[in-house]
């Protein structure tokens, strides 16, 4: 059941008029929310529903123990626990192949013939989102920051909660838990803001980042042959796909959320608008980057440990975050090219340390040097394997070939539409600005959201990018 | 009220649209007016759409009229459970140029269907069509497979095949998604409201521009098993300069064979073969014009037929060269395309082939 399909506009309102019919009864809406989030995610394989029940039920009781003891061995023991059971099944279901598909191909440049085992093991969606958040929770308890929940149904929850489950946000302990510990009350403001978020997020997915998926596809299946417009089309229409695609189901799922009383954070702020890498990562997935800076690079020593060590960790920490992506090489050429660049900057704040401004208009040059970066940096990301990609960055350089219009004619608009609403949603300070226009504007913009929507709907209901990680 | 009382929480702070209230125009009346805009485009563009419905061009479910219309027609077949001896595919070589009608005849009735696609076609594309719609519908027991120089040149670029999976027929196809609560609530709005149905259509702005008011039926037109609707006359054959600049600078741009377009070719015969079909690869008549027009001219269209012949021998397939079959322009439409005479002549010939002396 994914967020654009006709079964999730059935499920969410059923979901919907169930929990506030149960308004006062707190445990009951929570028991609800829980069953739901179970049947959502059993609706693509019921079978790895044990999967987040054990990662639930091993924090929760290792959230109970943490407090209980001062020994410092018996402390590490319990977070080890905790670690092991979710890294472990992280790493099972998704790495297990990669690495042992890595290491045989290592021994063989060396000359060994091995003959390693492969699994035939299904990735269950959503696995990188729930555990790092269930490891987060641990961290937090273990570290005094976090005192643990008592209930284990409120734990639950926070674990699977069905707007969040698949493709975050990465939720804090400390932002969630108190939200599902509350109690929540209908308020208008509220629904109106949450069917505006699925709105706007259906817009992004369906008339932006499936629109652009046409190109991305053809570009890359022709990365051997095509043309060099072609793949400088591919190339920019990545970067709004995965962007459409990405903050689209953030955006739904935030707006799914709000309709139950609960507020998730905001995980892309504007971050094609960046002036800098450093920038865009503090704006682009940051439930992921914050997750990653607390509990992988302060770890590691962060910057407090001299300049070499600061850019080796950023550059761990990226390489690492890369690999979250996927078991694939690919994502960690991406991380490691991003590291790199964060060090780059870095240093050169260091050289021309500056104070942070807003956005302005002059800025659009360095703002459009940034974008044309993290574009070409999308290309290991989306390629498969390095022959594509290596095929796809020669073609680039170089291959002659004529300009499709027709690719033209969707890319130019989407990047329009992509900029203006990020523009807009930065200088307002305001995501759901068309709120504050004239009522009569107000129609007019729901009118054209919806019309796009109906119009680039229709046949295949594609899937979510970020689901497969 | 925190209920929990162990958990302390972070400070959040509610975005604007939930604080900052004051300045938003919401209220009974302005939600009103709001809704009375929203509702009355919805409802001014659908009736805008009801009244322009017949001059728009007509929705389709797959890229081309012609291939439409052959999925339709293909369906019909499969749902009366015909199925057919023997099936034709390829590109637009295909589609002009195989009468079924005249092979049907030669072989005493037997069913024959034309499954060959005209429009701007890929091999990749037809390989697709071949294996995942065709074989399923009608279940030959010979699949007849016929190419031009054009269809395995890899130097021009495959355009096709990323707008035929764009779009529903094919999604459809891939997915299975036929009789699913979805495709039944999509088929009803479709029906009921012109805004869904004409979606497809509204996609392509230009479209509807250089089409609007014109007859597009023509598209849609097929004969039965699908020949080719020849309701229409055709204009004598003429080789312009402008139709040879076309030639040479779009189909046998950059002429190459080593590439995607082999590979497709090779891979079908060999998904054919696997599955025991009697498998027979053609290669279809063209004029001399068509051959002096690949850039070293005689030497890339050899270099060509021996490759196919090749690939015949590799995957122990008959082979049947018909290329250079005629030496005269009348029996063509074009450098590459048979005209209706020419495909008629062709078809008999290429059904004693098939067929053999005992029919």
């Amino acid at each position: 059941m994914i967020f654009n399909s006709m079964e999730y506009a059935l499920f969410l309102p059923v979901v919907f008029v169930a929990y506030w019919l149960l308004k006062s009864r707190l445990k009951w809406q929570n028991a609800l929310l829980l069953v739901a989030s179970y049947v959502f995610y059993g609706s693509w394989d019921w079978r790895f529903l044990s999967l987040i029940i054990v990662s639930t039920l091993v924090d929760y009781f290792v959230g109970q123990s943490l407090p209980r003891t001062q020994d410092e061995r018996r402390r590490k023991w319990l977070l080890a626990t905790s670690l092991g059971a979710n890294l472990g099944i992280l790493g099972f279901f998704k790495y297990f192949n990669f690495f042992i598909d890595s290491a045989s191909a290592l021994l063989t440049t060396i000359g060994l013939q091995p003959n390693p085992p492969l699994l035939e093991v299904l990735l269950p969606v959503g696995i990188s989102f729930y555990t790092f958040q269930t490891i987060s929770y641990t961290f937090d308890i273990y570290r005094r920051r976090l005192e643990p929940t008592d209930s284990l149904l409120t734990f639950a929850v926070y674990v699977a909660f069905f707007p969040q489950l698949v493709a975050g946000p990465i939720e804090r302990a400390k932002r969630l838990l108190p939200q599902l510990a509350s109690p929540r009350r209908l308020d208008l403001a509220w629904i109106r803001s949450g069917l505006g978020l699925i709105l706007l997020g259906l817009f992004k997915k369906v008339a932006i980042a499936d629109v652009m998926a046409g190109i991305v596809n053809e570009a890359y299946a022709g990365a051997a042959t095509a043309g060099a417009p072609t793949l400088w089309m591919g190339v920019f229409a990545f970067s709004l796909q995965i962007y459409g695609d990405f903050s689209g189901y953030t955006d739904i799922a935030r707006g799914s959320s709000r309709l139950f009383g609960i507020e998730l954070m905001e995980n892309f702020k504007q971050p094609y608008l960046s002036r800098n890498i450093t920038e865009f990562w503090r704006t682009w997935h940051v439930s992921l980057s914050d997750w990653l800076r607390d509990y992988l690079y302060i770890p590691l020593g962060g910057n407090r440990n001299g300049r070499w060590q600061t850019y080796r960790n950023l550059l761990i920490t990226m390489l690492l975050g890369g690999l979250w992506h996927g078991a694939a090489w690919g994502f960690v050429i991406w991380g490691g090219l991003h590291g790199l660049y964060l060090a780059i900057h870095r240093r050169y704040r260091e050289k021309v340390p500056r104070e942070p401004e807003p956005w302005r208009w002059r800025d659009s040059g360095i703002t459009l040097v940034t974008f044309f970066l993290v574009s070409l940096t999308w290309i290991p990301f989306r390629a498969e394997g390095f022959t594509q990609a290596a095929d796809y960055i020669r073609g680039l350089l170089g291959r002659t070939g004529e300009i499709q219009e027709s690719f033209l004619a969707l890319l130019v608009p989407a990047l329009i539409a992509s900029f203006a609403i990020d523009l807009i949603q930065r200088n307002s300070g305001r995501e759901l600005f068309f709120f504050w226009w004239r009522p009569a504007w107000r129609g007019v913009a729901y009118a054209t959201l919806v019309l796009l929507i109906i119009i680039f709907s229709g046949g295949q209901t594609t899937p979510f990018i970020y689901f497969q990680f | 009220m925190n209920v929990d009382p162990n958990i302390e929480a972070d400070n959040i702070t509610p975005p604007p649209e939930l604080s900052d209230r004051s300045n938003q125009r919401w209220g009974t009346k302005p939600a009103t007016t709001t809704a009375i805009v929203f509702l009355g485009l919805i409802l001014l563009l659908e009736v805008g759409l009801r009244l322009a419905e017949p001059h728009l061009p007509e929705p389709l479910d797959w890229p081309i009229g012609n291939m439409q219309a052959k999925y339709d027609q293909m369906t019909q077949i499969a749902a009366a459970g015909q199925q057919m001896d023997i099936v034709f595919v390829g590109s637009s070589v295909v589609f002009d140029g195989v009468n079924p009608l005249v092979v049907s005849e030669a072989a005493d009735g037997a069913p024959v269907y034309n499954a060959g696609i005209a429009g701007a076609i890929s091999t990749r594309s037809w390989r697709w069509w071949t294996t995942e719609v065709v074989l399923p519908l009608l279940e030959p027991e010979m699949v007849v497979i016929g190419i031009a120089s054009v269809d395995l040149n890899s130097g021009d670029h495959d355009d096709f095949w990323g707008a035929l999976t764009r779009t529903r027929g094919y999604n459809r196809v891939e997915a299975g998604t036929e009789g699913t609560v979805a495709e039944t609530v999509e088929e009803i709005t479709e029906e009921w409201s012109a805004l869904f149905r004409l979606r497809t259509v509204l996609r392509e702005p230009v479209r509807i521009l250089l089409e609007f008011g014109e007859d597009t039926e023509q598209d849609l037109a097929i004969g039965p098993l699908g020949a080719e609707d020849r309701s229409e006359a055709l204009d004598p054959y003429e080789l312009t300069d402008e139709g040879q600049r076309r030639i040479r600078e779009g189909q046998l741009v950059d002429f190459q064979l080593e590439g995607g377009d082999l590979e497709q070719l090779d891979a079908l015969i060999g998904e054919l073969t696997t599955q025991g079909l009697d498998v027979v690869l053609v290669n279809m008549p063209v004029t001399g014009d068509f051959v002096r027009l690949h850039p070293n001219s005689e030497q890339d269209y050899s270099e060509y037929v021996a490759m196919v012949e090749d690939l015949a021998d590799g995957h122990g397939v008959r082979f049947l060269d018909f290329g250079r079959e005629y030496d005269t322009v009348d029996l063509f439409r074009d450098p590459s395309h048979l005209s209706y005479a020419g495909a008629d002549q062709f078809s008999r010939q290429l059904a004693a082939e098939l067929l053999g002396p005992e029919g």
